[in-house]
């Protein structure tokens, strides 16, 4: 059983990386590239992507929330890296660690405000000037989100590279 | 002169040339400039002849007053005349957007061809289709509003009467008269019997007009007429009310400068094909109590605003950014004050609406014309079919064929909504370049193959086999070999005569559609497409995307056709199918992704109290320690 789920979280995570990456082109791309907005082929791509990646940042915010809360080891890294440890503290936790926990959360965070600025916008709520206001949430909390994303999968990779 | 005379001479020179200039008047009538009352002048007027000279009611003969000298008295004519409404025949005016042209009809010939004086793309000049000013006048004089005379002809016509007819002068009462007895249909009527020099008077309230420069002799001379062989005919002249006229032989004009609808109207309306008109709504801006020139303005030059996207680029009106969709209905941050809200315009919410619909849309795409059907729909106008004329074919088959709404992407890469004719006609092909053919040319070398004038059906097209258009373009070929190969436009396409003498479909620039885009009928905003869902566009059977477009053509074979409107948007019809099934799973992508947000919100949320309670257990440890301390 446990396997099982070690071997869904692995899933939800490949998935969610492939959809960032997709998502982040797609986004992206056309805005840095063609200096256009998203539209056409690369918006129908970009919305078939959309609903998994959600989906998959939901199962691992599930998921990965226990393992990288933080914790007392957490605390005493910090307290040593302020110069702060008491002596007969033992244990402290990895650096690179805490950075991903850090990372895991702050995607979490940031995910809040991407999905909710594009469901939104889907509603007759907001006029021009809120739309353009969603959008601009949108491509912010995306940029945020890829850049913890990114983050986290470097370290993740460089921490599974140190224990080989 | 001595001395003391040239010093005193001298001190006064001195002293006059010190004196400031007068202000430069020169040029500037007594009407040019308002002194800025906002009431009504009232016009107690002379009417002057052609000649300038001032009109009596006896004198003999009784002419009709002129419009250039009546009104031109007092107001710069020449200025007036370079305005929008009078100066398409002029090489120097811009040609701005591109609009309705003319569509000259031969019915027999199966000819419906848009012509016009301004270089719009895919409208000929009317020279090419073998209409000189002269005829041009004739043809289209019940709606033209340029003047046109003998200094138009580029070529000597010999055709031309303009000595007896008169030159067609700007008519100003056309706009300007608020009488309610204003008649422009008896304009109409008069430029149709060569009486240019009699329209205006024809179609006022206190003048009427007999008679037909048409039927006179070429020598006729209407200021010393002389006595007519034939008793029938009739000599044009005109009459006037006398009791209109004051003592000292002036007359009230009642002239408005807020001009009536009703004026405008009679160029500008519209008749759907089954629709009846009490069935037809107005412009909403009208039925808000708008008048057409609330928002086309003009000043002494009439550089009217046309009110489209971009026209502030070529219009000489300082309004032209003001008085569009967007300057009267968005605040725009352009202008150093605000400017939006004109006329109590409101500013729409547009709750809903992705902004990139403003990057791809002019507004009336989405506000303007007739809500789109599954099939364009045919309709008439007042310049191509002389709607509010004397005897205006109400058949809906009546030619030109226009169908709309067509919605093409423009020049600036937007989409709207276009009214739209296909050009067929005869013309020749040199260097992949088609010439339009006289009809006239194509009737005598058509012989008997055509129908006969008085076999023509009353409207519509005399449909034409593919047998007869071969005929024609054989014995077309055997006319001028210089001019290039004899081909027929029609449909969209070319048809040219192929090897054994078949009739081959070939495509050509110059056959292509002729769209104009539309601004009018407005409708409310709650019947704009998209006000109920975005299914109104983005659905798989939407008329927006999908809707037919009909082909008109004469030729048999071709009945029937209808073209994709995707194919006029520049967009991929499979992208455009796959984009709108995609709405059918919106709802799906809005429950997943609300959905998942509550998830990762929840997480969010109990593991923020999870830390809120760690620091309070942490804060609780710190005091226990420091409580210990002391």
């Amino acid at each position: 059983m446990i396997l099982k789920i070690d071997n869904l979280k692995k899933l939800a995570a490949c998935v969610w990386l492939i959809c960032l990456v997709v998502l982040s082109a797609t986004g992206f791309g056309p805005w840095l590239v063609l200096h256009k907005r998203l539209t056409g082929y690369w918006l129908m791509v970009h919305v078939t992507f959309a609903p998994v990646f959600a989906l998959c940042t939901a199962v691992l915010a599930v998921m990965y929330a226990h393992n990288l809360s933080f914790d007392k080891s957490d605390r005493l890294f910090l307290l040593r890296i302020f110069r702060r440890r008491k002596p007969y503290e033992e244990f402290v936790g990895n650096g690179s660690v805490i950075v991903m926990k850090v990372c895991f959360w702050l995607i979490c965070v940031s995910a809040l405000p991407l999905f909710l600025s594009s469901v939104l916008s889907m509603f007759p709520l907001f006029g021009t000037e809120g739309q353009e206001i969603m959008f601009q949430t949108h491509r912010y909390s995306a940029l945020l989100l890829s850049l913890f994303g990114i983050l986290y999968t470097y370290l993740l990779i460089r921490t599974l590279l140190q224990k080989r | 002169m001595t001395i003391k005379g040239f010093t005193y001479t001298a001190i006064l020179y001195c002293v006059i040339s010190a004196l400031p200039a007068p202000a430069d008047t020169s040029g500037i009538l007594i009407g040019d400039e308002s002194d800025g009352s906002r009431s009504n002048f009232v016009h107690q007027i002379d009417l002057l002849d052609e000649e300038g000279e001032k009109i009596f009611l006896d004198d003999e003969p009784l002419l009709p007053f002129s419009t250039r000298q009546t009104c031109g008295d007092c107001h710069s004519y020449d200025k007036i005349a370079t305005g929008w409404h009078f100066n398409a025949n002029r090489q120097t005016a811009s040609p701005g957007r591109i609009g309705q042209a003319w569509i000259y009809v031969h019915q027999i010939t199966g000819t419906q061809l848009p012509v016009s004086y301004r270089p719009w793309p895919g409208a000929f000049r009317p020279e090419q289709a073998g209409l000189t000013p002269w005829k041009f006048a004739q043809v289209f004089g019940r709606q033209m509003t340029y003047p046109m005379g003998q200094a138009d002809e580029s070529e000597p016509d010999f055709d031309a009467r303009w000595m007896v007819s008169g030159e067609v002068e700007i008519n100003c009462l056309a706009c300007h008269d608020a009488e309610p007895a204003h008649n422009h249909a008896e304009w109409a009527l008069q430029t149709a019997k060569q009486n240019f020099r009699w329209a205006a008077a024809a179609s006022c309230g206190f003048a009427s007009v007999a008679g037909s420069a048409g039927d006179m002799p070429d020598m006729y001379d209407p200021f010393m007429p002389p006595v007519l062989d034939d008793a029938r005919l009739i000599r044009p002249s005109v009459s006037y009310d006398r009791g209109r006229f004051d003592e000292k032989g002036g007359i009230f004009v009642d002239i408005a400068t807020k001009i009536p609808v009703e004026r405008c109207y009679f160029c500008h309306s519209n008749q759907d094909a089954g629709v009846e008109k009490w069935l037809s709504n107005e412009d909403v801006h009208l039925a808000a109590g708008l008048v057409c020139v609330d928002c086309h303005r003009n000043g002494l030059n009439h550089a009217i605003v046309r009110g489209y996207e971009g026209e502030a680029a070529t219009s000489k009106n300082p309004l032209a950014e003001v008085l569009s969709c967007e300057g009267c209905h968005l605040p725009g941050d352009s202008c150093s004050v605000p400017t939006s809200g004109n006329s109590a315009a409101p500013e729409p919410a547009h709750s809903g609406i992705p902004t990139v619909h403003f990057d791809k849309l002019t507004c009336t795409a989405c506000h303007s014309g007739p809500w789109p059907k599954q099939k364009t729909i045919r309709t008439k106008t007042s310049r191509a079919h002389g709607l509010g004329t004397y005897n205006s074919n109400k058949s809906e088959d009546a030619l030109p064929h226009i169908v709309y709404p067509v919605y093409i992407k423009q020049a600036d890469g937007k989409i709207a909504p276009h009214k739209v004719v296909w050009p067929a006609f005869w013309g020749w092909l040199k260097d992949g370049a088609v010439t339009p053919i006289a009809p006239e040319t194509v009737v005598s070398a058509a012989g008997e193959v055509l129908p006969q004038a008085r076999q023509a059906s009353l409207s519509g097209w005399r449909p034409l086999t593919d047998e007869q258009v071969v005929q024609i373009l054989t014995s077309l070929s055997s006319y001028d070999s210089d001019k290039g190969a004899p081909v027929y436009i029609c449909g969209g396409k070319m048809n040219r005569l192929g090897e054994a003498g078949r009739l081959i479909e070939q495509e050509n620039s110059g056959a292509g559609q002729y769209g104009w885009p539309i601004a009018h009928d407005v409708r409310p905003a709650q019947q704009s497409l998209g006000v109920r869902r975005c299914e109104d566009c983005h659905s798989t059977n939407a008329p927006f995307f999908f809707g037919q477009v009909e082909i008109d053509s004469p030729l048999q074979s071709q009945a029937g056709r209808v073209k994709l409107m995707t194919d006029f948007e520049d967009i991929d019809a499979f992208y455009a199918k796959a984009f709108a099934f995609s709405f059918v799973f919106r709802p799906w992508l809005k429950l997943v992704t609300i959905a998942c947000t509550t998830v990762v919100a929840a997480v969010l949320l109990l593991y923020a109290f999870k830390a809120l309670t760690c620091l309070a257990k942490v804060f609780a440890c710190q005091n226990n320690e420091t409580s210990r301390e002391y």
